[in-house]
């Protein structure tokens, strides 16, 4: 069963009086391990298929099914954790809290789960497993000892995200501390605490240089080949080595690039 | 370091937002400090009221001419004053048709000076025959009151030794009052007996309270009782009874008038101040919409990303809640103890600047009080935060956070 499957999925909005589709009768379907991309122009609904997706918006027909179960049809409740707990969405713009540190920024879907312990967080130690297993491409993965962590896994868990990610040393800081880099990579990082099934990336690599781009796109070719779907939306020629298939957007409507 | 809980996070909102948070929590001070202490002094004001109605167990007074005003003014909480009868009235009052009761009262002050302690009312009154002050001085003093002894009111300072001085002399303070909220907690009482001794010890300091040749005889009011009868008819008939005895150009209280008058006063100041709440409040509960609505603009960023991370639309409306009623609970503590500071240890003085009966209220009714504060004031931030509120609690909320992006 695929992890993501769209069919003949539609958005219509109304603009001036007259509506039009910014998603077009599309078709997808993405299974586990696998990494795909879409691009396309800016304004041609790369983003609302995104948030059609998640189940922040309703589509005007068609359907999306995430892990079995039909965004659609689900309650507030229920597609809310579904996004906490299946889906890892990592945004276009910076959506980083202001008022919380890094660190709290990437802990913070853990602790929105119905238990308030953020075990789908605890379960496993998936983002321990770079640190464990050397990459020589990657020049530094393995999280720093924290000692005022603790036992609190969680706390461990984001620590290690964000040093796979190259930016533990930024835990204490606030977000307007931060690079627009910097940022992006904490918001991939935040993204991936709940170990997700499907993980949705809106330009991930929009603010990187080069050695930061091949970081974050080395950390989700690896996400991928860990049994997670991943989805990314990206205008980065670099960024596509890295995806199993790419495909194209144009006026709404999704083809093979 | 304890890590970020759902349950924490509008703290930290508060928390590192300390200009905006800083700002609505003085508006929800001001606005508590209106409403405590608007209801606060009204309260009490109405408990000087009920006090002073109780106290007042005549339904006429019959005083000298021209002194009405004065008469007044010690039934209510004016200042003290001397006035007297110079001629024998007590009999004829009491000989007129309609008077099923009299009783006759002295009224002397003492002075602002070296001689006496403090300026007091002091009243004299004749034990048998009293029924306005007697019931209350025996409901605390059981004891009758001997010649030269005082009894204190309530705000009367006494002295380590027990008595207090007046026109030079140490009186023995035999016991001292409740607080009534009236004048006659700054009066000290004394028998009719006592009344002679008093103008003598005055006449020593050569400041004659009353001249030596009506020392014995002197009354200031006769109070009188009048049954089912018409009070302002049974003052006709007194004034038609002394006149025959040659007395003309009596003056007249009517204490219930008094106590009406006092009361329509104190509802025209209750209503003004409760209209005047009421238009502060609504100014200050839309500056407190005006900052919400406008920080919900700003944060629009901040509430996508909590619904990208899987927060319900129940958990958004939760987090605005929390900080607003953080910011209620916060502003209402602070307005509730400055209120209180300044006006529960200020009594004496509020009451005397107010020049109404005033008496502070039980502390059952304070506490009450501060929880409808309270309430208020959390009250008052919830409603702030409704049409926030109700916003993200619309379907498809991830647009309206997103418009215009």
């Amino acid at each position: 069963m695929p992890v993501l499957d769209i069919r003949s999925l539609t958005r219509e909005f109304t603009r001036r009086g007259k509506p039009f589709a910014a998603v077009d009768h599309v078709d997808l379907s993405i299974d586990a391990g696998e990494f795909v991309a879409i691009v396309g122009r800016s304004g041609n609904g790369k983003t609302t298929l995104l948030n059609l997706i998640t189940g922040l918006l309703r589509p005007t027909s068609g359907t999306v099914t995430v892990d079995g179960l039909d965004v659609a049809s689900l309650d507030d409740r229920t597609a809310s954790a579904m996004r906490n707990r299946t889906i890892g969405f990592v945004t276009q713009s910076a959506t980083l809290l202001g008022n919380l540190t890094v660190l709290d920024n990437v802990i913070l879907p853990a602790v929105m789960t119905n238990d308030g312990h953020g075990t789908a967080a605890r379960n496993g130690d998936a983002a321990t497993a770079p640190a464990k297993t050397a990459d020589p491409d990657m020049p530094d993965v393995i999280a720093p000892g924290h000692d005022d962590d603790g036992d609190d896994p969680l706390a461990h868990r984001a620590h290690a995200l964000l040093a796979s990610l190259q930016v533990d040393d930024l835990a204490g800081c606030y977000p307007k501390e931060l690079s627009g880099g910097e940022m992006r990579r904490v918001s991939i990082a935040r993204a991936l605490i709940n170990r997700p099934k499907l993980l949705i990336a809106d330009e991930p690599t929009g603010d990187l240089d080069a050695d930061s781009t091949a970081v974050v796109m080395r950390l989700l070719r690896r996400t991928a080949d860990d049994g997670t779907a991943v989805l990314m939306v990206t205008h980065d020629p670099d960024a596509l080595a890295y995806v199993d298939r790419t495909l194209r957007m144009d006026r709404g409507q999704l083809a093979a690039a | 370091m304890p890590h970020i809980t759902l349950g924490s996070l509008p703290f930290e909102n508060l928390k590192r937002k300390p200009f905006r948070t800083a700002a609505l929590v003085i508006v929800v001070t001001m606005l508590t400090v209106a409403f405590y202490g608007g209801a606060l002094l009204a309260t009490n004001l109405k408990a000087g009221l009920n006090s002073m109605q109780e106290r007042m167990g005549a339904d006429l007074m019959v005083v000298p001419q021209n002194t009405g005003t004065k008469a007044e003014a010690l039934l209510t909480s004016g200042s003290s004053s001397t006035f007297y009868f110079t001629n024998d009235i007590e009999q004829a009052v009491a000989k007129a048709d309609g008077v099923s009761q009299v009783t006759a009262q002295t009224y002397i002050s003492s002075l602002a000076a070296a001689c006496c302690d403090e300026k007091v009312q002091i009243i004299g009154f004749d034990p048998a025959t009293d029924f306005v002050i007697e019931p209350w001085i025996t409901s605390q003093y059981e004891r009758t009151l001997k010649d030269g002894e005082v009894v204190a009111g309530a705000n009367i300072n006494v002295s380590a030794n027990g008595t207090i001085k007046l026109y030079n002399h140490e009186f023995p303070v035999a016991a001292q009052l409740a607080s009534t909220g009236t004048s006659l907690d700054n009066s000290v009482f004394v028998n009719e007996s006592t009344i002679p001794a008093v103008v003598s010890y005055s006449a020593k300091t050569g400041h004659a309270a009353i001249p030596a040749e009506y020392a014995d005889k002197a009354i200031s009011a006769v109070l009188v009782k009048t049954g089912d009868a018409d009070t302002k008819t049974v003052a006709a008939n007194i004034a038609d009874t002394v006149k025959a005895d040659g007395v003309t150009g009596l003056g007249y209280v009517y204490p219930g008038g008094v106590t009406a008058s006092t009361k329509a006063s104190l509802d025209a100041i209750i209503g003004y101040a409760g209209l005047f709440l009421a238009v502060f409040w609504i100014m200050g509960l839309i500056v407190l919409l005006a900052v919400f609505a406008s920080s919900m603009n700003e944060r629009k960023r901040e509430f996508a990303a909590y619904r990208i991370m899987g927060a319900t639309r129940g958990m958004l409306v939760g987090v605005i809640v929390r900080e607003s009623a953080t910011v209620g609970l916060i502003g209402g503590l602070i307005g509730i103890g400055s209120a209180s500071l300044a006006i529960l240890p200020f009594n004496t003085l509020i009451g005397a600047r107010l020049q109404l009966p005033y008496l502070q209220s039980g502390a059952f009714t304070v506490l009450a009080l501060i929880a409808a504060g309270l309430a208020f004031a959390v009250a008052t931030g919830l409603i702030a935060s409704v049409a926030a509120a109700v916003r993200l609690s619309a379907p498809e909320t991830y647009l309206t956070l997103r418009e215009g992006e």
